[in-house]
């Protein structure tokens, strides 16, 4: 048998389930191929590792997100048909023609109205450091309300170049109305993540301010930052 | 896979048939049962924790609707792994368009991350530093894989699945499961052979 048959034979020798007969050819190549030998020796130890991932924690907004989705779905699934409801409220030919007049009025009024709203876009917020000239291994470099989800708030968090090495930085938030109230997180030099906090219906941003501490090589480096609105 | 089906929880079968009929405590509690899973696997596909949680997302949106046609033939597990493959494979699918790094590309990054690591004057990492790299190395290195093969090294090495239960995922024969795993390993191997510094 070739080197690339005894291959197609190695996980299976790792798991043990190979038959007396095949045992013993690969067995006997591997004693006279050196390469054979390596790759099986160089398996064994990726198996070893694969075996042992770590695993990773899924971020703690997102029960919360899955379950808005499915909440939106089954609203959505549950309600009956515009054309539906409007035949229960309106029984007569007469009567829906004269709502759907008067329909026609408010929703032209309204989509002005929307129109204006939406070239808001989302709302930024400029990000004040507390100690503007003190360099930082990472910063944070901005934060901005959902497009979509009004209760959802986005952080932007850059690692500098310079940093070697991983940092670890901690993203706290001691307002009560924000959730999470901590995140942990670990970026290589120069990278950029983005971290999504929920706030609270009754809350409002200009409470929010949010401490990063950074870990690295070089110890430790608080910085804290507010909103200016 | 009747048998399989049949070693189901009689606690899991009741949540599920709660939620066939629509009961939202029901999904909350199915869904928190299986997110870090859903999650880890999605992870370990991506590569990347942004996407891991949008495809859980759809994940999740995707039980949601199709568990009233959940017939209790699989184990739900072996159900939700295989949608979790294909939301994943949509995706890629979509997204085929855009560029990636080839093979010979990553090897050259990780030689240059690597020898620049050797060469600096800075003190040795520190060792929790050491083995993030090492599993980022490992977690690149499945991320290099051919789609399917990166599937199967996931569900085979992360979730434990079986052989017989990674060819009901992805509905191929058991020995081209076998072969393929066999040659994803080597292919794992060969990546991670030009990191002998961190394995």
């Amino acid at each position: 048998m070739s080197c690339e048959e005894m291959r197609e034979l190695f996980s299976a020798s790792l798991e043990s389930s190979l038959d007396a007969a095949l045992t013993l050819k690969l067995e006997s190549h591997i004693q006279m191929c050196s390469a054979c030998r390596t790759e099986l020796d160089g398996l064994r130890l990726v198996w070893d590792k694969l075996d042992v991932l770590e695993t990773v924690e899924p971020p703690k907004l997102l029960h919360g997100e899955i379950m808005e989705r499915i909440d939106a779905e089954r609203e959505s699934v549950q309600r009956p048909g515009l054309l539906v409801r409007l035949r229960q409220m309106f029984p007569s030919p007469r009567a829906l023609a004269a709502a759907a007049a008067f329909a026609f009025v408010l929703l032209a009024g309204y989509s002005l109205h929307y129109t204006q709203q939406a070239t808001l876009g989302p709302i930024h917020f400029p990000v004040v450091q507390s100690q503007p000239n003190h360099f930082t291994p990472a910063s944070i470099t901005s934060i901005k309300q959902n497009a979509l989800h009004q209760h959802l708030w986005e952080i932007t968090i850059k690692a500098a170049d310079s940093e070697p090495g991983m940092l670890s930085c901690t993203i706290e938030s001691p307002s009560a109305a924000v959730s999470p109230s901590q995140v942990n997180i670990q970026l290589k030099p120069g990278e950029t993540r983005h971290v999504q906090f929920y706030l609270a219906g009754s809350g409002t941003v200009a409470n929010l301010t949010v401490v990063s501490r950074y870990q690295n090589l070089n110890g430790e480096n608080t910085s804290q930052i507010g909103l200016s609105q | 896979m009747s048998g399989v089906a049949a070693g189901m929880q009689p606690e899991e079968k009741a949540l599920i048939q709660r939620c066939q009929k629509g009961e939202r405590d029901a999904f909350d509690s199915l869904f928190r049962q299986y997110e870090k899973r859903v999650y880890n696997m999605a992870f370990r596909l991506c590569n990347n924790y942004d996407e891991a949680g949008d495809v859980t997302v759809d994940v999740f949106l995707r039980i949601f609707r199709a568990i009233g046609r959940f017939e209790f033939k699989s184990s739900f597990s072996t159900w939700v792994f295989r949608i979790v493959t294909n939301v994943y494979l949509d995706r890629r699918k979509r997204a085929s368009n855009r560029s990636s790094l080839s093979l010979e590309e990553y090897i050259a990054l990780e030689e240059t991350s690597v020898t620049r690591q050797l060469e600096s004057a800075d003190p040795s990492p520190a060792q929790i530093a050491e083995q993030n790299e090492r599993t980022d190395a490992l977690q690149h290195a499945i991320a290099q894989l051919p789609d399917y093969q990166r599937a199967m090294v996931v569900l085979y090495h992360t979730e434990g699945l079986s052989y017989e239960e990674i060819a009901e995922v992805l509905t191929l024969p058991i020995g081209t499961v076998k072969s393929r795993l066999n040659r994803a390993r080597l292919l794992l191997r060969q990546i991670l052979q030009n990191q002998q510094e961190l394995f």
